[in-house]
């Protein structure tokens, strides 16, 4: 197994993959020898695939509102047509509305479970048939999150949708073992991409001349992050890790599970009240947060996980 | 530690680690020690068998230098205790440790003598547990670690024939849980890995119970993907959970199984229902010290 390479030769599509999360995944399968197809509503997308193509010319973006049958296909169609067949589906398409249970909307519900479970379904009965006819060995990652399996207030139609998935997910497995196709979910917890970015940005306004950074410092170990999961700082390229191991041939023998990407988060029971907390300890998440790239008082440009300005601004 | 990600050598990832791999002289052990060291760890193992784990220590030490083999019964807290100064004499600090040493002594529950589940509470538990202990501290000033528990599918899916076992792997599974929101403050995560029961020293006692053909064709009701999972597939994820590929990774597992742990109703499609009588059959006959001269796990 060539570590260094570990996808050579694999065809990708990944799913809302121009921004965040979804852009850390393709630049990782791209990187180690992936061709990745990327799909998203906004054209900016283009200048992602750019960036992709860097690492493997073949790479591209197709612009697409996953909730529209016509345009799926039409994405479907493209991917196909470029590739021949995909052996790497990862399902990273999700929306998020905070409703509570009691109150929650007909449409809510509907717009909730169209873009993050039936454009998944859809997507994956295109692709996957051709595949199976090939006969050739594949995987296929849901982006699922810890509300799946321990959530928050306002959750509950993501929630009941990301358990869906993993619900899809299970069945996949078990259908699609014979054919040596594998099934898995990654679960992401608190991971910095673009909506935290934006959190921040909409905490600068109604603190003008304020640092977000001074301020999470200053208030260790008392800020609502810092809890005992330690583990608050996840990057969106955690998770394209996750989708790298489950992707290649390191996860082989792997289906029909789920991984928790949340640094504990979902797991936790409760908090410690008392704990020996060690000096060391707020130098280590001090160090944690110089290294995040929080925008700075007068930041006014969306920059990306990896610090560069980002040019995706305005779709998270 | 604050990990520049444009910079990580996917080949070398663990280089300048420092690890512990208890019952590493063979088996998923040997395995995991192998891969390792190819990614650029020094790799202490520990296991009581002298002669395959010198072979194991020699293989080491071509691929990595500072390899050593520390001869132990870690079903003894003295020796636990033994083996853990030596290691940290010798590395001075630890990033990581692979908890893969296991008993296993299958049997009914009325017909189970009690002292098996001493012998298994011995060597899966307390033990495991007395290393953690004494190993954490040596972490601490890394400012990163990772514990790697390699457990069983039994921790979270039942069989006949295994509730000992699976209470005692199911124990170091809850323990990996409570102590990952207690070091996570310094760093240190501690995750779980379950194979499932086609592979290793579990798997080759199946084959060889009922012939090559008969276990192919049960691993294939019992598992969705085909053939068996291969102790590289169980190295694998250890490498993943013990490297920062897995950083945001804590308290949680990665099952291998093939997909079984998906599947439901495993029982309704045994091909015979006289393979049931086999199974049972399987389980009684072998006596404990048979299973242990077979270098079972």
């Amino acid at each position: 197994m060539n570590y260094g390479r570990l996808l050579e030769g694999r065809r990708a599509v990944i799913t809302s993959g121009a921004h965040g999360m979804g852009f850390a995944i393709a630049k990782m399968f791209a990187k180690h020898g992936a061709r990745v197809a990327i799909c998203g509503r906004s054209p900016t997308g283009v200048e992602s695939a750019t960036l992709l193509q860097g690492f493997c010319p073949e790479c591209f973006f197709f612009q697409c509102d996953v909730t529209h049958r016509d345009e799926l296909d039409a994405f479907c169609d493209a991917v196909l047509e470029h590739f021949g067949y995909v052996d790497i589906i990862v399902n990273n398409v999700g929306i998020n509305v905070r409703e509570l249970t009691y109150e929650v909307t007909d449409e809510a519900m509907e717009a909730v479970f169209t873009t993050n479970l039936k454009s998944i379904v859809h997507l994956n009965r295109r692709l996957l048939p051709v595949l199976i006819e090939k006969g050739l060995p594949g995987s296929v990652i849901h982006i699922s999150s810890v509300h799946g399996h321990a959530t928050m207030m306002a959750m509950g139609s993501y929630a009941a949708s990301k358990g869906a998935i993993e619900a899809f997910s299970r069945a996949m497995a078990v259908e699609l073992g014979p054919y040596g196709i594998r099934s898995n979910v990654v679960a992401p917890g608190g991971v910095f991409t673009m909506p935290a970015y934006n959190r921040i940005l909409t905490w600068m306004t109604e603190h003008p001349g304020q640092s977000y950074r001074d301020e999470i410092i200053a208030k260790i170990p008392l800020d609502p992050l810092i809890g005992d999961a330690a583990l608050t700082d996840g990057r969106a390229e955690d998770i394209a890790h996750a989708c790298l191991y489950f992707a290649s041939d390191m996860s082989a023998y792997v289906s029909g599970t789920v991984l928790m990407q949340d640094g504990g988060a979902g797991n936790q029971a409760h908090r410690a009240r008392e704990y020996p907390v060690p000096d060391y300890f707020e130098d280590l998440k001090r160090e944690y947060l110089m290294a995040m790239p929080y925008p700075e008082p007068g930041d006014t440009a969306l920059r990306n996980t990896s610090g560069q300005v980002d040019l995706h601004k305005g779709e998270s | 530690m604050v990990l520049n990600y444009e910079e990580i050598n996917y080949e070398r990832l663990l280089e300048g680690y420092r690890v512990l791999i208890t019952g590493g002289a063979s088996g998923i052990g040997k395995e995991t020690a192998l891969l390792f060291a190819k990614h650029g760890a020094s790799v202490a193992i520990a296991d009581r068998d002298q002669a395959a784990g010198l072979q194991t220590e020699a293989e080491l030490r071509e691929i990595s230098p500072e390899s050593f083999l520390v001869v132990a019964d870690l079903g003894r807290l003295e020796e636990v205790d033994r083996v853990a100064d030596l290691v940290i004499e010798r590395f001075g600090s630890l990033h990581s440790l692979v908890n893969n040493v296991g008993l296993f002594e299958p049997g009914f529950l009325i017909e189970q003598p009690i002292e098996a589940l001493g012998r298994m509470l011995d060597v899966n538990v307390s033990g495991p547990i007395r290393l953690t202990q004494r190993i954490l501290p040596a972490m601490f000033e890394n400012r990163n670690g990772t514990l790697v528990h390699i457990l069983s599918d039994y921790c979270l899916r039942g069989a006949p024939g295994v509730s000992l076992f699976a209470a005692t792997k199911g124990a170091i599974y809850s323990f990996s849980r409570s102590i990952a929101y207690e070091y996570s403050r310094y760093n240190i995560r501690s995750n779980c890995i379950l194979p499932g029961m086609n592979i290793g020293s579990h798997g080759d006692l199946y084959i060889e119970r009922y012939g090559a053909e008969e276990a192919e064709a049960d691993f294939a009701q019992f598992q969705p993907l085909a053939g068996r999972g291969s102790t590289l597939d169980v190295a694998n994820a250890a490498l993943f959970l013990a490297s920062e590929l897995s950083r945001f990774v804590n308290g949680d597992q990665i099952d291998i199984t093939g997909g079984a742990c998906a599947k439901a109703h495993k029982q309704y499609q045994r091909r015979e229902e006289a393979n049931w009588r086999n199974h049972v059959t399987f389980l009684t006959v072998p006596s404990t010290e048979a299973l242990r001269a077979g270098g079972l796990k």
